[in-house]
């Protein structure tokens, strides 16, 4: 039941606000919600994914840190699920609190800071912990609530960095072009954390 | 939630969530820490288990338990730490313990 529910919410609720904007998304494109009421929704919301994937990140355990350097990568798994929550709570605060204007300006500026913050810190906990020669780690469990954690980390990367970029430069070609770059640096930063992280115990 | 609030209600698992801040122990290291027997550290552990806020791994002989708790529920014990929940608990539990030894 405990394993149910500690994959299931998260991705329940996931999927719930995803679906939520999409919704507010073509209602305003039928005319139907004012485009700055849209723009609180769909910031609200974005704020409220961040907040529940970094609420559940260092449950997930997304960097799944082998024996040896299971302290730092723990620590740095919570870090970074404080620093969504953070995130997460300044959206929200924005969209409800600020004037429209303000929020199209700060947002942004917060999910990008926040995504890169997380990035830079994860690469520094990713070089420190490097395994040093002849060094043999034993890789940790937890594949299915990885797969989860991945798949709602870059999920939650790509609609933050997209929405961020497309708040401050409107609809030009570049920007998406940007974003796309930034969330495939994120999953090849991610990819070679595990890769050093998670190697598997070489036979003697 | 119901699970948490239980698990987080009790000092001394409270204590054993600051103890595994620092990083995984073996069952025997968070004994050390206490002036309990065996079998109520492993309710105490089973408690903390069940409300999903810390995991166990069977290593060799030893059972190395690990952190496992959200945000919320990491702001929930830092919390009780902060506003005193220990420091007011322990003067009643310490005057108890006194009029115990004193009692003939």
């Amino acid at each position: 039941m405990k394993r149910f529910s500690l994959v299931a919410t998260p991705t329940i609720g996931f999927l719930a606000l995803t679906a939520v904007l999409v919704a507010v998304a073509l209602g305003q494109r039928a005319g139907a919600i004012a485009p700055a009421l849209a723009f609180r929704a769909i910031v609200a919301g974005l704020g409220l994914m961040t907040l529940l994937a970094g609420n559940f990140l260092p449950k997930l355990r997304p960097l799944a840190a082998s024996e040896g350097r299971a302290t730092r990568i723990a620590a740095s798994e919570r870090r970074a699920g404080r620093m969504l929550v953070v995130m997460g709570l300044a959206l929200v605060a924005l969209s409800l609190l600020a004037p429209v204007e303000v929020t199209r300006r700060i947002a942004p500026l917060v999910a990008l800071a926040g995504v890169g913050w997380i990035e830079l810190d994860w690469m520094w906990t990713a070089w420190i912990s490097r395994p040093t020669p002849g060094e043999a780690a034993v890789s940790r469990s937890g594949g299915e609530r990885r797969i989860i954690a991945a798949w709602m980390l870059f999920g939650l990367a790509y609609l933050l960095v997209t929405a961020s970029l497309k708040f401050m430069v409107t609809d030009a070609r570049w920007a998406r072009d940007l974003g796309a770059w930034i969330v495939i640096g994120f999953t090849f930063a991610y990819s070679l954390m595990l890769v050093i992280l998670d190697r598997r115990k070489r036979p003697s | 939630m119901t699970s948490v609030f239980k698990a987080l209600s009790d000092p001394t698992r409270r204590r054993v969530l600051e103890l595994l801040r620092k990083g995984p122990m073996t069952a025997g290291e968070i004994a050390e820490h206490f002036r309990v027997s065996k079998p109520t550290m492993s309710a105490h552990f089973a408690v903390l288990r069940e409300a999903g806020l810390i995991v166990s791994e069977k290593q060799g002989k030893s059972i190395v338990y690990e952190l496992q708790m959200s945000v919320l529920e990491d702001a929930l014990l830092s919390f009780m730490h902060g506003f005193g929940w220990e420091k007011s608990k322990r003067p009643a539990r310490a005057r108890k313990s006194a009029m115990e030894v004193q009692t003939p």
